[in-house]
C-alpha cells in the first residue's frame, strides 16, 4: 500500500506515489542547485518539467494511474543527471550581434578525464595535459623519472588511473579539452558557491517582501513554506561552500603529510641518498621485521592520507563517478596494514623470549700492597652520537662514526663479593636474549667489553659495544670482583658509574662508597677511613648512646655520658656505664675495658 | 571554436525547419553528440537569450504545449559565419593532419 500524491508538472496533473515523488523532487532540486539564476534557471526548469510531464504521459495509460518509482527512474535516466549536463557548461556570453565572445573568463568546469586517443599506458598524462595546458611529453617524462625515484610515480599513476574516468563520449572529450585547472579556477569554483549563496539570500529577502505586501492575497501556509524552503536553500549553499573550503584543506593537508611520510620512510630506509646518521631500526629489528613494520606503517598512515587527497580532488573538481573499488581496496589495505602491525609487534616481543648467559673469568694481577684501586672510564653520554634514553639505570646510545654506526650499551654492573681464597678474582657474566636459543647465545657472546689493569689500578669501561650483525636485545654485563678477607679496595669517584648495589657491613649506598678504602672482613666490606656506622645511626652509636672507637687495633665502646679530661698530663676518658677507662699520658696508652 | 561545436550542431539541425526539442535530441543522440536530454535545454535557453533562436508555442494533443524552435535572422547570419569558421577549421585540421 503506497500513499499517492497529486502534483502539477508542467501544467498537467499527475498522481504520483510518495517515494516516486520524493525521488523526482530531489532530482529537480539537484538541477536547480546545478544552475545559477544567471543561466536562466527558471526557464530551463520549466522546459525540463514540461518534457518530464510529456514522458510521463506517454507512460501512463489513464489519468488515474499513479506514477511509480521505476518510471521516475526511467525519466531521470533519459534526461540525465545534472552532472551529466556538464558538456554544456560552457556559459560563454553572446554579444548582441550573436557573436560568441571568446573572453578568457568562462564559468564552466572542465573535468579531468583519461584520454584514450592519446594514450601510452592509461591516458593519464594525456588527460592531465589537457587540464594543465602542458605538453603530455613533459608529464610522461616526469612520471617516468619518478618511477625510478622511489617508485612514487607509479603509486601516483595508479591512484590517478583509478580516480580519473575515461573520456568515452564526444561530450566528455570536449569537456576534457576545456580550460585548465589552476589556482585561479579553484578560487573561482569557491567563489561560485559564494554567488549562489548570494542568489539564495536575494530570493529570501524577496520572499519576505512579498509576504509583507500580499499578506491578504496569499495563503500564509504557502508563504511560510516558501520562506522555509529558501532558508533551507541558503543553508545548503553555505554548506556546499564550506565543503569546498574543507576540500582545499583536505587536499593540501593530505598531500603535505603524505610527502612527509614518504620522505621519512625513504630516509629511514636510506634510499635516494638522503643521509640519516643512523639506520636506527637496524639495531633492534631483523630485516624482515623492518620491512613489514615499515610497510604496515605506510599502509596504516599513508592510505588514509591518500584517501584524503582523493576525496579532496573529487569534491573540488566535481568528479562524481563513484568507484566502489577504491573503497574496497583502500579498506582492505588498511586492514592488511593493521594485521601486519600486530604480527610485527608479536614478532618483536618474541625477540626477547630466550635468555643466554656466558661466564668468563678474567685474569687479575695481584696488587703488591694488597690494595686494589677501582676506577671507571666515563663515556660522554651522547657525545657525537644520537642516543635514546630508556631509564636512569639502563640506557644505550648509538654513536655514529664516519664509516659506521656503533651501538653502545651502558648496562655494565660491578658487584664486589668475598673471595673464597686469598687472591683477587674477576668474573664477567654476559647476558643476552633472542627469539631462539641460537640467537640468544649469539647475542650473549658478541659483546665488546674493555677493561684494563695498570699495576694495582683496574680501569673498567662503563659501557660495551655490540657488533653490527648483532641486534640490541637488552644485553647486560655483570662483573663480579672477589676480594679476599683482609685485603682492601679503593673505589675511585668515577667507579660510581659501574658499581651496583654492593653489600657492606654499614649498608652504605653505592654513591657514598666512592672515594673510600674498603677492607674485606669476614662479615663483609668495611670502610677503613670513615665511620659510616656514625652516619647510619646518627649520634646514637651502637646500642644506646654508645660509640665504638678503635684504639691500637682494639675496639672499645664508649658511652656519650663518659667524662673526658684533657690537661697537661694527657687525655683521660672515664665511662662508668660501660666500665671503660682510657688513659693517654707520657707512659703511653692504657685501656681498661671491664665491660667485655 | 571547440566549445561552440554543440551550439553549431543544434543550430544546424534547427535551420532545417521548425523543430521540437525531443526531435533535436533524437538527431544529436544519433550523432553521438550528447548522451542525455537534460544537456539540451540549457543550451537552447542560452541561444534563445542571445537572440539566435526564437520559439512558438504549439498545442499538443497528447501533452503540454510544446516549444517549437526556429532560427532568427541574426541566428541564420551567425550560423553562416559559424559554417565558414567550421570549414576553415576542418580544412586546417585536415591539412595539418596530412603532414603526420
Amino acid at each position: 500500500m503506497n500513499k499517492t500524491l497529486t502534483v502539477n508538472i508542467g501544467g498537467i496533473v499527475f498522481h504520483i506515489e510518495e517515494q516516486a515523488y520524493e525521488k523526482l523532487r530531489k532530482y529537480i532540486d539537484a538541477i536547480k542547485t546545478y544552475f545559477t539564476s544567471s543561466d536562466g534557471r527558471d526557464e530551463i526548469i520549466q522546459d525540463i518539467e514540461a518534457r518530464i510531464a510529456e514522458m510521463f504521459q506517454e507512460k501512463i495509460k489513464s489519468s488515474q494511474q499513479p506514477i511509480v518509482e521505476s518510471e521516475v527512474d526511467e525519466v531521470i535516466n533519459v534526461m540525465g543527471r545534472p552532472e551529466q549536463f556538464a558538456a554544456d557548461r560552457d556559459d560563454r556570453p553572446y554579444d548582441a550581434a550573436g557573436q560568441a565572445t571568446y573572453s578568457s573568463y568562462t564559468r564552466g568546469y572542465r573535468r579531468i578525464y583519461r584520454d584514450p586517443d592519446d594514450k601510452v599506458i592509461g591516458g593519464v598524462c594525456a588527460g592531465l595535459s589537457h587540464r594543465f595546458g602542458i605538453d603530455p611529453l613533459w608529464l610522461r617524462l616526469a612520471f617516468a623519472i619518478s618511477f625510478f625515484a622511489f617508485g612514487t610515480g607509479l603509486l601516483l599513476y595508479i591512484v590517478l588511473m583509478i580516480v580519473l574516468p575515461k573520456a568515452k563520449t564526444t561530450a566528455e572529450k570536449l569537456e576534457m579539452r576545456g580550460e585548465p585547472v589552476n589556482i585561479e579556477n579553484i578560487k573561482r569554483s569557491v567563489a561560485e558557491e559564494m554567488d549562489s549563496i548570494r542568489d539564495r539570500m536575494n530570493e529570501f529577502t524577496k520572499g519576505n517582501k512579498n509576504f509583507n505586501a500580499d499578506t491578504f492575497s496569499r495563503k500564509t501556509g504557502s508563504v511560510l513554506e516558501n520562506i522555509f524552503e529558501t532558508t533551507l536553500d541558503i543553508i545548503k549553499s553555505i554548506l556546499k561552500f564550506a565543503v569546498k573550503v574543507i576540500a582545499v584543506f583536505m587536499l593540501l593537508f593530505g598531500l603535505v603529510l603524505f610527502g612527509c611520510l614518504l620522505i621519512a620512510l625513504l630516509a629511514i630506509l636510506g634510499v635516494g641518498g638522503i643521509d640519516v646518521p643512523v639506520f636506527f631500526t637496524n639495531f633492534f629489528l631483523t630485516p624482515s621485521q623492518q620491512f613489514w613494520g615499515f610497510t604496515a606503517m605506510f599502509l596504516l598512515i599513508g592510505i588514509p592520507l591518500l584517501m584524503l587527497v582523493y576525496q579532496g580532488i573529487k569534491i573540488l573538481f566535481r568528479i562524481r563517478h563513484e568507484n566502489s573499488m577504491v573503497r574496497y581496496i583502500s579498506g582492505s589495505l588498511i586492514a592488511v596494514g593493521f594485521i601486519m602491525a600486530i604480527a610485527v609487534g608479536f614478532s618483536i616481543s618474541k625477540n626477547y623470549r630466550y635468555r643466554d648467559v656466558s661466564r668468563v673469568s678474567l685474569p687479575v694481577i695481584q696488587p703488591a700492597n694488597d690494595t686494589l684501586y677501582i676506577d671507571a672510564v666515563k663515556n660522554e653520554r651522547y657525545s657525537n652520537g644520537f642516543g635514546i634514553h630508556i631509564d636512569d639505570d639502563d640506557d644505550f646510545s648509538v654513536v655514529s662514526g664516519t664509516l659506521d654506526s656503533i651501538m653502545r650499551i651502558r648496562t655494565v654492573r660491578l658487584d664486589i663479593q668475598k673471595a673464597p681464597g686469598d687472591s683477587f678474582e674477576l668474573v664477567k657474566v654476559q647476558i643476552g636474549r633472542g627469539s631462539n636459543r641460537e640467537e640468544a647465545a649469539l647475542s650473549s657472546r658478541n659483546m665488546n667489553y674493555k677493561f684494563e689493569q695498570q699495576d694495582s689500578l683496574i680501569l673498567f669501561d662503563q659501557s660495551f659495544t655490540i657488533s653490527k650483525d648483532v641486534k640490541f636485545r637488552n644485553q647486560k654485563i655483570n662483573l663480579i670482583l672477589r676480594v679476599p678477607v683482609g685485603k682492601t679496595i679503593y673505589l675511585d669517584e668515577n667507579s660510581r658509574y659501574v658499581i651496583y648495589d654492593i653489600d657492606n657491613v654499614t649498608n652504605t649506598y653505592d654513591g657514598l662508597m666512592t672515594g673510600h678504602y674498603w677492607q674485606m672482613t669476614p662479615r663483609g666490606l668495611k670502610c677503613t677511613d670513615y665511620d659510616f656506622s656514625r652516619d647510619e645511626t646518627g649520634h646514637e652509636g651502637i646500642g644506646d648512646n654508645t660509640h665504638r672507637i678503635t684504639i691500637n687495633g682494639k675496639e672499645v665502646d664508649i658511652s656519650s655520658d663518659a667524662k673526658v679530661k684533657i690537661d697537661k698530663h694527657g687525655i683521660e676518658v672515664t665511662d662508668d656505664k660501660n666500665n671503660v677507662h682510657v688513659k693517654v699520658d707520657k707512659d703511653g696508652v692504657k685501656v681498661e675495658d671491664k665491660g667485655e | 571554436m571547440r566549445k561552440g561545436v554543440l551550439e553549431f550542431c543544434i543550430m544546424a539541425i534547427i535551420s532545417q525547419g521548425e523543430i521540437y526539442p525531443s526531435d533535436i535530441i533524437a538527431k544529436m543522440k544519433e550523432a553521438k553528440l550528447i548522451v542525455v536530454e537534460g544537456t539540451l535545454y540549457p543550451l537552447l535557453t542560452r541561444l534563445k537569450n542571445a537572440g539566435l533562436l526564437a520559439y512558438t508555442w504549439v498545442e499538443s494533443n497528447a501533452g503540454p504545449p510544446r516549444k517549437y524552435y526556429k532560427l532568427t535572422p541574426i541566428g541564420e547570419e551567425f550560423l553562416k559565419e559559424l559554417k565558414v569558421t567550421w570549414n576553415e577549421l576542418v580544412d586546417a585540421v585536415n591539412k595539418t593532419a596530412k603532414q603526420i
